[in-house]
């Protein structure tokens, strides 16, 4: 995840070719690599290593050892900031957010950012804490009004917490403000306008997601139920089938897309897609992870 | 439609997994309501208005305590119209449940004869109808052919089948009939239906809920048992399902249940409430169509060999427009945009439209609630409703009752009160609806936690009149005052080969350029059943031609009728009858 920090953190180092040598496993994503990376470890790690070797478990999904590293590089560095953070982050995305929010909060009094406030918040919201997860957005919303995942985060607050449609409303549009071209936003912003009867700026709203981001089938799906409502059936059917062609068990699209054949007089299509919408709708739950990538939720750094 | 729904879904995702508070008994879907569209100004020639007390409709309907503590108490029941004694003027049948506390000792269903002059008289003792116990919705239809309609009412406990004798009384012959049942059951919808038309009538049986008091948590008690955060009665959703039943007339009296071999007894995982019967297909063969609540709804479709398919999802009348199961109450049958074919309406809770779905002839269905202009009303829990021609101008409306269930909640969220108004979307044509509340009349915008409700006329005058059952409270009996000088035309089928009350049996009027559609229903709106004389509105038409199908499939063109007057239609014989009645 944190790439900027790693590499900010490595000329300190004195096994920086190590640390250098687990960073492009890192960023090329090569499971062998760092398997092989990991297995001889310096003989003294410096805590850029073990940041590096942190990371990299992660990425290999053994998250006892991304902590017991982290934990390791804070011990040699307890007060920096970045190395806080990423301690944080790694309980975080290993679940523990009881040990995530003390780290989160060394490292605010270290440097009270925008970002370690949206992090304290995270941890929250994955407890369930909407209240006091809603305030620490609003807090690093405050300290950085381009914070855009502070806003977006609201806006999830207060449809979870609230079923207040019209913050989230006004919080999507400011993430919107800062990241125009967002189609996770876009998406979520064009959802929120249908709801609102706003079919037209639903419509713009998610065509644009669709530019940005052709190969998410939630936008598909969304545009193609839109296009249903507004009567719109030959462009509904296109963007239904899109859907169904990037996620084939997207049961939800399957009964669209019978609905709209139905209307289009095509029953033996229709009588196919209800067959596939029965076949997967147990599937298809309400924390389908289509549409919201991880990094929304264990992700990095707002973009500045 | 549901965007809330899958706002929640992605947004969600963030968390991995639900949070238990947003989980209640009933599935309600969030839904925003639509903007308000410009009133059309157009005069709505109705005028509704409740002259029960002076009906002498006085005697409540009794459906638990005041305070709602198990789901038996928020259910309520139906009424019916029907003329049990053949007089030409319909009847009451007003339905009740009990308390679980005793304390309800003299509640009973009532059954109240039409004086002729606009007041009714309590005959209940007289016919032999005095019950106590948990009544739910009646059925109402000639089983045995001999001339009289004749009673199927479900309960919790044991449904009751109630012989017509023909001299104003009725017998209990639910025991003779072997529609005894070995264990207590929650019966809920029922409707007569000839599924195999053989002429005689079968019957079909919704059931709602496994339900016992005793091993029933109390409100709060589970995650089911909390509404918007507030704890309220359990249920439906976190208790057990029931099968539907389907029993076949042996001609002699007696049914068989065949609920296996039809294939009906297979369907699982809804809890049933109101059931319809209609030939939805156009295939000659009455299919059957029950509402589910917070579950999939059913659509029973007739194989034509003593056996159903049950194909709802298949034929988009199962769930909402983006597959979410509603909470099902209510379903209203008639033909909203005049093209000969019969539609659904469904009522669901608050927080949702009520659903309408357009037929293609062929059965299968679109939702056409939004285009329609239902959408703009979620406001409350909605349970009998009917499509109706209410101000005679040729264009089929729809009515709607409405009540919450939880009458604890208001004094928290004043947004959900307990008593809400009646609805009424007048039909403006080109497949739009504009909802009047106050518009039509006092009696439509006056507040109860209603249920059932029934359309017919009962004075005879050539409109609809409405009968709603209230709970805890005496019904309300709304006198139709038409004023926008429409002509209509009421059809009394009498079957000769098909079953004598000609239930299925479907009849298409083309007046001026316009055609309509309607079907015999032996229940329909919430667990109720309406005046067997079909009402067609006809706006400025003088002439009616009238085509009857009847329920064996024969088609029997009648050609024209006089219009005004009620005309009683022999299968094979043509109008053997018109009367003008008063007006």
């Amino acid at each position: 995840m944190t790439a900027w920090l790693l590499l900010l953190l490595l000329p300190l180092s004195k096994e920086a070719n190590a640390a250098e040598r687990l960073m492009h496993c890192i960023e090329t994503r090569d499971k062998a690599c760092l398997t092989s990376e990991l297995k001889s470890p310096p003989g003294n790690a410096s805590p850029e290593y073990l940041s590096a070797a942190a990371e990299a478990y992660l990425l290999l999904g053994r998250n006892a050892e991304a902590v017991a590293a982290i934990e390791a590089a804070v011990k040699s560095k307890p007060n920096h900031y970045d190395l806080l953070i990423q301690q944080g982050r790694t309980y975080q995305r290993c679940g523990d957010q009881l040990h995530a929010i003390p780290s989160f909060l060394l490292a605010a009094k270290v440097k009270p950012s925008s970002d370690v406030f949206y992090d304290i918040g995270l941890s929250f919201f994955l407890l369930h804490e909407y209240e006091r997860a809603g305030k620490h957005f609003a807090h690093a919303a405050q300290l950085d009004d381009r914070n855009h995942k502070a806003e977006f985060m609201l806006a999830v607050i207060d449809i979870l917490k609230d079923d207040n449609e019209a913050g989230a409303k006004t919080h999507l549009e400011r993430a919107l403000a800062i990241e125009p071209q967002n189609p996770h936003y876009l998406l979520h912003y064009g959802i929120v306008l249908m709801e609102h009867n706003d079919r037209e700026g639903a419509a713009a709203a998610l065509e644009k997601a669709a530019k940005a981001d052709s190969s998410n089938p939630l936008v598909h799906f969304n545009l193609g139920r839109l296009r249903r409502q507004m009567d719109d059936m030959p462009k509904a059917r296109t963007e239904l089938e899109a859907a169904v062609r990037l996620r084939p068990e997207l049961a939800r699209a399957y009964y669209q897309l019978a609905a709209v054949y139905r209307a289009l007089g095509e029953t033996a299509k229709a009588k196919q897609a209800t067959e596939l919408f029965l076949k997967f709708k147990e599937q298809d739950r309400d924390d389908d992870p289509v549409g919201s990538p991880p990094s929304y939720a264990f992700g990095d750094r707002p973009g500045k | 439609m549901s965007a809330r729904i899958l706002t929640r879904r992605s947004l969600l995702t963030a968390l991995m997994t639900a949070p238990a508070a947003g989980a209640q008994g009933v599935a309600s879907r969030g839904l925003h309501a639509a903007p308000r569209s410009k009133p059309s100004g157009v005069p709505f020639g109705c005028k509704l208005t409740d002259i029960s007390v002076a009906a002498g409709l006085v005697k409540p309907a009794i459906c638990g305590s005041d305070r709602k503590d198990y789901i038996i108490e928020v259910v309520g029941c139906g009424v019916a119209f029907f003329d049990y004694d053949n007089d030409g003027w319909i009847d009451l049948l007003v339905l009740s449940g009990s308390r679980l506390d005793g304390s309800a000792s003299d509640a009973t269903n009532r059954l109240y004869r039409n004086n002729r002059d606009g007041t009714f008289t309590d005959v209940t003792a007289a016919a032999g109808l005095v019950r106590h116990g948990w009544a739910m919705g009646v059925t109402v239809g000639d089983y045995n052919n001999d001339g009289y309609e004749d009673l199927f009412i479900t309960y919790w406990g044991q449904n009751v089948l109630y012989r017509n004798n023909g001299n104003g009384t009725f017998t209990d012959v639910t025991k003779e009939a072997g529609l005894l049942t070995a264990t207590r059951e929650w019966g809920s919808g029922c409707t007569w239906v000839d599924y195999d038309r053989d002429g005689h009538l079968d019957l079909f049986v919704a059931r709602y809920v496994g339900f016992d008091v005793a091993k029933t948590p109390k409100a709060g008690a589970s995650a089911n048992c909390n509404w918007k955060g507030l704890p309220v009665s359990c249920g439906p959703l976190g208790l057990p399902t029931a099968r539907p039943g389907l029993y076949h007339n042996n001609r002699d009296g007696t049914f068989t249940d065949v609920s296996a071999p039809s294939g009906v007894g297979s369907a699982t995982g809804s809890y049933g409430l109101t059931a319809v019967t209609a030939d939805l297909d156009n295939d000659g063969w009455p299919d059957i169509y029950m509402a589910g609540d917070s579950t999939p709804s059913f659509f029973f479709h007739n194989r034509k060999d003593g056996t159903f398919r049950e194909e709802a999802i298949l034929r988009g009348i199962a769930l909402s427009e983006d597959g979410v199961a509603q909470a099902g109450m209510g379903v209203a049958l008639g033909d909203v945009n005049l093209d000969g074919n019969t539609d659904v309406l469904k009522t669901h809770f608050s927080d949702d439209t009520p659903a309408l779905y357009v037929n293609d002839g062929k059965g299968n269905f679109s939702e056409a609630s939004i285009r329609a202009g239902l959408g703009m009303e979620t406001r409350y829990v909605s349970w009998g409703a009917g499509i109706v021609d209410l101000d005679n101008n040729g264009l089929p409306d729809l009515f709607i009752v409405t009540g919450s269930i939880y009458p604890e909640l208001e004094r928290t969220l004043p947004d959900y009160p307990f008593r809400t108004p009646r609805l009424v979307f007048r039909n403006l044509g080109g497949g739009r609806f504009e909802e009047l509340i106050d518009e039509a009349g006092p009696g439509v915008s006056a507040a109860h936690s209603s249920r059932g409700c029934a359309f017919g006329d009962f004075d005879n005058d050539g409109d609809v009149d409405v009968l709603i059952w209230n709970m805890n409270e005496p019904p309300s009996l709304l006198r139709n005052d038409v004023s926008s000088g429409g002509h209509w035309l009421k059809v009394l089928l009498v079957g000769v080969q098909t079953n004598r009350s000609a239930i299925g049996s479907k009849v298409t009027v083309r007046y001026g350029d316009r055609l309509q559609a309607q079907e015999v229903t032996a229940q329909a709106s919430f667990l109720s059943a309406n005046d067997k004389r079909l009402h067609f509105g006809l706006g400025n038409s003088t002439t009616a031609e009238v085509t009857v199908r009847w329920t064996n499939g024969n088609t029997e063109r009648i050609g024209k009728v006089p219009v005004d007057c009620l005309a009683t239609i022999r299968e094979g014989h043509g109008v053997v009858r018109t009367d003008p009645m008063k007006r």
